[in-house]
């Protein structure tokens, strides 16, 4: 768990998943809301919250504020769009902190961040039937519980909570404990690539054709799809050349997330327009295909993620030992608090003794 | 986890659902919701959990058929004798379907503080922090400051996060886990206890403040729960006469059948027209509030009396069938 060392296969599936992401984002809502591949690509998001479980999280308060620095910048480079597209995008950008806003996932995730001391001390402490007590329920919220509400007629006679819905971070918790598992039960040597491969198939050709039944995040289908896919870029091996280019990439993967979500968030209530939307009915004018103008958004969209992300990056390189030094200075301050407060019981205990 | 049962908490019980039935007596007209009576007593829904998590809450397949299944039975007969679909009122129930979503990430949080109650090095108690903070945190500090007046514009909203969800019935019961491992009883005295729940009344009460919005006395609000951790702890202080204990003994069975007859819409309708009656008689709102509350406690008791017969004259069946999920339940998640 948290090892330093980057699996070239690992970053090259994230950064799919993220093209995945920014394709999504281009087809699921204004023009050609709802094409083909929409349904297929659901599985992106758990793919991401799967390599986090297999990995694992270690909580610390620099990682949250890590983690948020980029969606205020992100937050930040809005105004900006606003400035060059039209008027009134200064509501619009404390409208993507919502939970229906752009940042959804990066909430949701911050919550599973806070849980997961609790996941991992199970994992690490628990015998194989407490931990199985502990996590087939929460596997059981987040991938049946919460997919049965999924379904227009079903959701009538099931009892629902605030929570289970398919966004959330019950959800995350779920496909992180069956990650764990996952890891646990050594998957990837257990399967081979053979079927991986078929597994990925069938998964794809269900979500392709499902009209939209199977391709909610929390679905088990969805998830199949991510593991299976998983395993099989963990099994790729990369020259060093692709490589070079993969770890140039890769560390703006969450910036691309966060810029994609919130160019991709509409300016105005009234009228519904995005920059994707630019982007999709420039490429439409100019006489491209629909599948083409999608692709060229998507591509557009993680382009500009990247690029716009590079000023921050590079405050981050120039500044990296102060702000190194704070975090660390934070992490400690927590873990001071933490020591002096079982100080505090443990004295309360031996006075009671 | 207690196999005699505590007649103070029993007791707490009692009291503490004739508290629920005043906020609803109160609250069932949305424009009341904010009114003194009702936001002072949430401190009730938020002691329930409280106990919950002091007694420690043992999953198992078998509870969450009998709880959901007690709430499909009250919504039938509510459905059946007073109004309203059956369906529409079962989903209505929320602390229903969110103690059972609770009820499913209890033994995460048991496991986590049962391994690690018993070291006593620094170390490993911090472990035990480590891991219920953040936790804790989550509700009282992200999901409490998100319903605060300018500030919530520029804290982040997820899903779950509201005070009726299950995540809040969880923070809540890591709270009633750590009393008891904390031994919090032998923390306080009357004397904090009665300065806590000074404060907690003065801070539930700013609510009422057109500027704060309602948010210092919901669920997720630490006044709230302080208040509740201060009642709860004078209950654990409590001797039941055995008189009373007994009258306690009886109804306890049914607090939770009580909450299911009476929050739903069609118990809105008794409350609507019990209020514009008593009114008409003259009697001031405090005292229609009141009684209100106080006709929906035993009406419940009255009403939940056929399922308690229906229990007692199918009790083989039923037994049987409960030693089958038991089993079940053994043999999947606890058996060796």
């Amino acid at each position: 768990m948290g090892t330093n060392k980057r699996d070239p296969g690992i970053e090259l599936y994230r950064i799919c998943l993220m093209f995945g992401i920014c394709l999504l984002h281009c087809v699921c809502q204004g023009m050609w809301r709802g094409i083909w591949p929409c349904n297929l690509l659901g599985f992106c998001v758990p793919g991401f919250v799967f390599i986090s479980g297999w990995f694992g999280i270690k909580f610390s308060l620099s990682k949250v504020i890590r983690l948020y620095s980029i969606p205020v910048y992100a937050s930040l480079l809005a105004p900006l769009c606003g400035g060059v597209m039209g008027n009134g995008y200064w509501i619009d950008v404390l409208r993507v902190w919502d939970a229906d806003g752009g940042f959804w996932f990066i909430h949701a995730y911050v919550i599973l961040m806070l849980f997961s001391p609790l996941i991992n001390m199970m994992f690490d402490k628990a015998s194989q039937k407490e931990k199985f007590c502990a996590v087939v329920p929460i596997v059981f919220i987040g991938m049946c519980w919460g997919v049965l509400l999924n379904y227009n007629h079903l959701r009538l006679y099931i009892p629902s909570s605030s929570g289970l819905e398919s966004g959330s971070s019950l959800t995350f918790m779920a496909i992180y404990c069956i990650a764990r598992l996952c890891r646990e039960y050594r998957l990837d040597e257990k399967i081979s690539i053979v079927i991986a491969i078929l597994c990925s198939i069938s998964c794809t050709i269900l979500l392709s054709f499902s009209r939209g039944y199977f391709c909610h995040i929390n679905n088990p289908v969805c998830l199949v799809l991510a593991a299976s896919l998983f395993v099989i870029f963990k099994r790729l091996e990369i020259p060093n050349s692709i490589t070079k280019v993969i770890t140039f990439f890769s560390p703006f993967m969450f910036s691309v997330y966060c810029i994609s979500g919130t160019i991709y968030f509409p300016f105005t209530e009234q009228k519904f327009f995005s920059v994707i939307e630019f982007i999709k009915k420039s490429f439409f004018a100019m006489g491209f295909s629909t599948y083409t103008c999608v692709l060229l958004a998507a591509l557009g969209s993680f382009l500009i993620g990247v690029i716009a992300d590079l000023p921050r990056w590079l405050i981050g390189r120039l500044a990296k030992q102060p702000i190194h030094a704070f975090l660390r200075n934070l992490d400690n301050k927590y873990e001071n608090v933490l020591v002096s407060f079982s100080r505090l019981k443990q004295g309360c205990e031996n006075d009671g003794k | 986890m207690a196999i005699e049962r505590d007649r103070a908490i029993d007791l707490l019980r009692c009291v503490l659902m004739s508290f629920i039935c005043l906020i609803h007596a109160v609250g069932y007209v949305d424009a009341r919701c904010n009114h003194c009576l009702a936001i002072i007593s949430r401190f009730a829904v938020v002691g329930f959990v409280l106990i919950s998590g002091y007694l420690g809450v043992r999953f198992s397949v078998l509870k969450v058929i009998k709880l959901e299944g007690t709430g499909v039975f009250c919504a039938m007969v509510i459905s059946v004798f007073i109004g309203g679909e059956v369906v529409e009122i079962f989903r209505s129930y929320w602390f229903l379907h969110a103690y059972v979503l609770m009820m499913f990430l209890a033994p995460l949080v048991n496991k986590c503080l049962e391994v690690n109650v018993a070291l006593t090095n620094y170390a490993k108690k911090k472990i035990v922090l480590h891991a219920v903070l953040p936790c804790v945190l989550l509700v009282y500090l992200w999901g409490f400051m998100s319903g605060a007046p300018l500030i919530w514009r520029v804290i982040p909203r997820t899903e779950g996060l509201v005070p009726f969800s299950g995540l809040t019935l969880l923070a809540i019961y890591v709270v009633g886990r750590c009393y008891r491992i904390f031994n919090l009883q032998a923390l306080l005295s009357w004397y904090k206890i009665i300065f806590i729940m000074m404060f907690c009344v003065i801070g539930v009460l700013t609510s009422k403040l057109s500027w704060a919005g309602g948010f210092l006395a919901w669920y997720n609000s630490p006044f709230v729960l302080s208040f509740a951790i201060c009642v709860f702890w004078m209950f654990r202080k409590i001797n039941v006469y055995p008189f009373v204990g007994r009258i306690v003994a009886w109804i306890t069975p049914s607090v939770f059948s009580i909450y299911l007859f009476h929050c739903n819409k069609g118990w809105y309708l008794v409350f609507d027209k019990l209020e514009t009656m008593f009114l008409s008689w003259g009697m001031s709102e405090y005292y229609v509030f009141v009684l209100n509350a106080l006709i929906a406690f035993f009406a419940g008791i009255v009403m939940d009396v056929p399922r308690r017969i229906l229990i007692v004259v199918f009790k083989r069946p039923l037994k049987w069938l409960c030693q089958m999920i038991e089993k079940v339940d053994e043999s999947v998640f606890y058996g060796h």
